[in-house]
């Protein structure tokens, strides 16, 4: 019953990362999804999910054979120190990219959408100093923000979901398999870094009050996460229809511009990019405390705090080195989306396998 | 460079310390928070407040001198020196040293110098013995007591206690202490309409004795304290000892144990002294001036702490939610009750956000209007040469002068500031082209909604906090709200009030508690807050309406001999 300090609960824990992961439904990353699967594109994201399940397994394993160990930790006792140390590193290196490009697109969308005559660095900046004091607060605030702010979040969705969008059919899900079964597989298997906040969970598994609720924190955030990508990828089909999509850059911003609740026309949509701004800086502040945390563990830092400078200022730098927004969305797709999958699910099953083959366990 | 580089290292490589990792929390107390805290803080209070300070000369002379000395005596015009002789055989010499105005005069003749004139005391008493036939058989006043150190003496007399040195070694205190007091008045700032009309006063035993006419239960603690190393403030700590949770009482009573201070003249002191969050813009300490408040929360399970020369109690944990909470509530009918929280829930972000929700709308998301009125408040602003984040600035600054000085002022003239901040207000600044009259509207509604706000000390942070989001929806619109909600929200999450989550039972979610945003009616309130880990987590069961049938199968509280439920068992699920 004791509460353990600087830990969060399972609860907790499935709020912030279902926060951060549903996220990306802000980006790009649906009509990227429309592009690759046309009618049938809201298959993708439940055949990654499925992948997702099962491919993070050896992942925890990895993380129950070492208990009360880091992730960082764990790839040392793995595969001893210096490939271990690699392994880290790697996987900070995915994080700081994830990082950069997520925040570079919701800059990107902030400044077109609801300010377009401030420049996209200063909004850069303000989010990314938001995120560094959320992140610095520690994982204990951003846990219990998370679960005060789902109600809310839920309410955003429940209230444009029962608005009136002109133009609505069902027929536009047509053909069912879109680019046929086998294309749809290898496109779900692509997709899996769309869970890539399942690395953030094998981070802060450590963190956790009861370490042994990580798997079924795993599939909550994998269940909430799949069923927001499904019902957004078919109002977008739906609403848009595939070649209306590819037109759009965040065509969840624009469904929502389409949203009217009675004779309010379309007044709403700033109010509702409020809660989205909630949703970018939760997954900001995630990503930073998890980059903070993991380069802490990696480097042997007894302190993650006076890293969130450093990380903050790679991942601004970071979100300034693609040319334009095009070839940020480009970079995401290819670094987040497609590749995602090998360091959040791969690089800690290999450890995992390694670990199994050395015999190497907690002492 | 060396020792810039020492300097830079040791940011890193300092000895783990999480900021979260040292707070003190009911569920688990940090090892290394409990070996800080010094040996005679983890001892229970003796009970005699003896302590082993400087001995009281036997000689009668040398322990008068040595108090004169003590005290600047003759330089202290209100310190008495009564010299008395004892009508024994033979005779025997001995001294009343008390402050004139402090203890009564007329108490001390009554109560102290008569009964020793009179009783004929013989040599036969042992010496040993004499203190307790003063206390038992002379001295009537049930507070008197037996000194045993110089600093005892010191500390009674100046508290408005009476000493009685005697030359056989005798050295007693004599509780005949009348300080400047006054009668229990209605409240100011905490009016209700159905409550009682009763608010606390200076007198920290006038206050206790308040609180206990709402708590009967002999189980109600009160624990003294004096705090300051020189002015020695009575504090009163009080708990019922079978509800509050035991750390919670120790952790106050550490707080308040630990301070190295020279004194505290008001309670308001000792709430910066020992609160959790003192550089923080929202309280993290409940300060009232309503006894029966004190009462409430108490039997609830939290402490309150009372201090001597304050009209107003301090109470721990709080939460979130206790700030938009009103004594009005639990007297009003639940609907009721629930209707002013939602009023009050609403002021509260009228208050905080309306000029910069106003600013944002008119200057970055002027599409969320409907067209005529952006017409006509475009129209207005047409005439007016400043910015609109300038002018909404001069008005809050305005609001705010004039409701300083209309609390600085005498109260015979309040009624002029009133008026002349009407007209500066109301009327000359739209005249002027100062501002226009929606920005009026608009910082009106804000200063009333900021009224509205049940807590003084909330109210103080929704005022600095409309500042601040002026600014950020002046420089990003409703990016800028939304961020500055953001981090407001973050910082409330890393708040803890006493070991409390100050988010609780939301944001850590704890169930149980009827009475949060919102309230349930007051005969399903079964629980007592599970945040606040009480030890008996029952306040009342659903038979307390055992006439209702409807109710006869409602499960209910374990009958008494079976396993009690706590706080603890109800957590162990919620986690």
């Amino acid at each position: 019953m004791n509460i353990k300090q600087g830990h969060i609960d399972g609860r907790q824990a499935t709020a912030l990362l279902w926060l951060a992961a549903s996220g990306k439904v802000l980006l790009t990353i649906p009509a990227l999804i429309v592009a690759e699967g046309f009618s049938a594109s809201w298959l993708i994201p439940l055949g990654s999910a499925t992948i997702a399940a099962a491919a993070i397994l050896p992942g925890l394993a990895l993380m129950k054979r070492f208990p009360g160990r880091s992730l960082a930790g764990a790839a040392e006792e793995a595969v001893g120190p210096i490939a271990g140390r690699a392994a880290g590193l790697v996987l900070a290196g995915f994080l700081a990219a994830d990082a950069a490009l997520v925040l570079r697109q919701f800059s990107d969308a902030f400044g077109s959408v609801i300010l377009p005559r401030t420049p996209i660095p200063v909004i850069t900046l303000v989010l990314v100093l938001t995120a560094v004091y959320s992140a610095y607060t520690g994982l204990e605030s951003i846990g219990r923000l998370s679960m005060f702010l789902v109600p809310w979040l839920l309410a955003f969705f429940a209230l444009g979901y029962t608005g009136r969008v002109p133009d609505l059919s069902f027929a536009r899900l047509m053909p069912f398999w879109g680019p046929g079964p086998g294309n749809l597989a290898v496109q779900a298997l692509k997709h899996t870094g769309l869970y890539s906040e399942l690395l953030t969970l094998l981070i802060l598994i450590p963190y956790l009050r009861k370490p042994a609720v990580g798997r079924a924190v795993a599939f909550w955030v994998i269940g909430l996460t799949v069923a927001v990508m499904i019902l957004i990828q078919v109002s977008i089909l739906v609403t848009f229809d595939v070649l209306g999509t590819d037109r759009l850059l965040y065509p969840v911003i624009n469904l929502s511009d389409l949203v009217t609740l009675g004779h309010l026309d379309a007044r709403v949509e700033p109010l509702i990019v409020l809660l989205w701004i909630f949703m970018a800086a939760i997954k900001v502040s995630v990503i930073l405390w998890t980059l903070g945390t993991h380069l802490a563990e990696t480097l042997r830092l007894p302190q993650f705090k006076p890293l969130l400078p450093i990380v903050a200022v790679i991942a601004l730098a970071g979100s300034r080195l693609p040319g334009g927004i095009q070839q940020t969305i480009d970079l995401y797709h290819v670094s987040v989306t497609h590749v995602g999958g090998v360091p959040v699910f791969a690089l800690p099953g290999l450890l995992w396998l390694a670990a199994v083959l050395r015999g190497r366990r907690a002492a | 460079m060396t020792s810039l580089w020492k300097r830079l290292r040791s940011i890193f490589t300092h000895p783990k310390r999480d900021l979260e990792a040292v707070q003190f929390s009911l569920g688990d107390r940090d090892p290394r928070q409990t070996s800080a805290a010094p040996p005679e803080l983890r001892k229970p209070p003796d009970p005699d407040g003896a302590d082993k300070g400087e001995p009281i000369p036997e000689d009668l002379d040398k322990a008068v001198e040595r108090l004169a000395a003590i005290l600047h005596y003759p330089l202290s015009q209100d310190l008495v020196f009564r010299e008395i002789t004892l009508p024994t055989r033979p005779t025997a010499r001995a001294r009343v040293i008390y402050y004139e105005g402090l203890a009564e005069s007329r108490r001390v003749e009554r109560e102290i110098i008569e009964p020793l004139m009179r009783f004929p005391l013989t040599n036969k008493t042992p010496k040993d013995r004499l203190p307790d036939v003063f206390l038992e058989s002379i001295l009537p006043s049930g507070s008197s007591r037996r000194a045993q150190s110089m600093e005892q003496l010191v500390t009674g007399i100046t508290l408005g206690e009476a000493a009685i040195l005697i030359e056989t070694g005798v050295a007693c205190l004599a509780d005949v202490k009348e300080p400047p007091s006054r009668a229990p008045e209605p409240p100011i700032t905490e009016r209700t309409t159905r409550g009682p009309q009763m608010a606390f006063v200076e007198s920290h035993r006038t206050n206790s004795a308040m609180i206990r006419r709402f708590v009967h239960d002999p189980d109600l603690v009160l624990e003294g304290y004096e705090v300051g190393r020189r002015q020695k403030t009575p504090v009163a700590l009080l708990y019922i000892s079978d509800i509050a949770n035991p750390k919670l009482v120790a952790e106050v009573r550490q707080r308040v144990r630990s301070l190295d201070v020279d004194g505290i003249t008001a309670i308001g002191i000792l709430e910066q002294l020992i609160e959790d969050h003192p550089v923080s813009l929202i309280p993290t300490m409940l300060n009232t001036e309503r006894p029966d408040r004190a009462a409430l929360h108490l039997l609830q399970g939290s402490v309150v702490l009372l201090s001597d020369g304050t009209p107003r109690c301090l109470i721990a944990p709080v939460t979130f939610s206790t700030f938009l909470h009103s004594t009005e509530d639990v007297y009003q009918r639940y609907p009721y009750a629930n209707f002013l929280r939602v009023v009050r829930l609403l002021a509260s972000f009228v208050a905080l956000l309306a000029p910069a929700i106003y600013i944002a709308t008119l200057n970055y998301h002027s599409e969320m209007l409907p067209h005529l009125l952006l017409l006509t408040l475009e129209s207005a602003r047409q005439t007016i040469a400043l910015p609109l984040v300038v002018s909404v600035v001069i008005m809050e600054v305005a609001f705010e002068l004039v409701r300083e000085a209309g609390v600085r002022v005498p109260a015979a003239i309040a009624p002029t500031i009133g008026i002349v901040g009407a007209l500066l207000i109301g009327d000359m600044a739209v005249r002027a082209n100062f501002v226009s009259p929606a920005t009026i509207i608009v910082v009106a509604a804000t200063g009333l909604a900021n009224f509205a706000v049940p807590d003084q000390a909330a109210s103080f942070a929704i005022r600095i906090g409309r500042f601040i989001f002026i600014a950020l929806a002046g420089v990003l619109g409703f990016l800028g709200i939304a961020l500055g909600f953001y981090v407001l929200a973050t910082h409330l999450a890393g708040l803890r009030s006493f070991g409390v989550p100050f988010l609780a039972p939301i944001g850590p979610w704890r169930p149980g508690s009827a009475d949060v945003i919102l309230r349930d009616p007051y005969w399903r309130q079964e629980l007592r807050p599970s945040f606040l880990r009480p030890l008996d987590l029952f306040r009342l069961t659903r038979r307390s309406r055992a006439w209702d049938p409807g109710l006869e199968s409602a499960p209910s509280r374990p009958e008494s001999g079976g396993q009690e439920k706590t706080a603890g068992d109800e957590q162990e699920r919620g986690e």
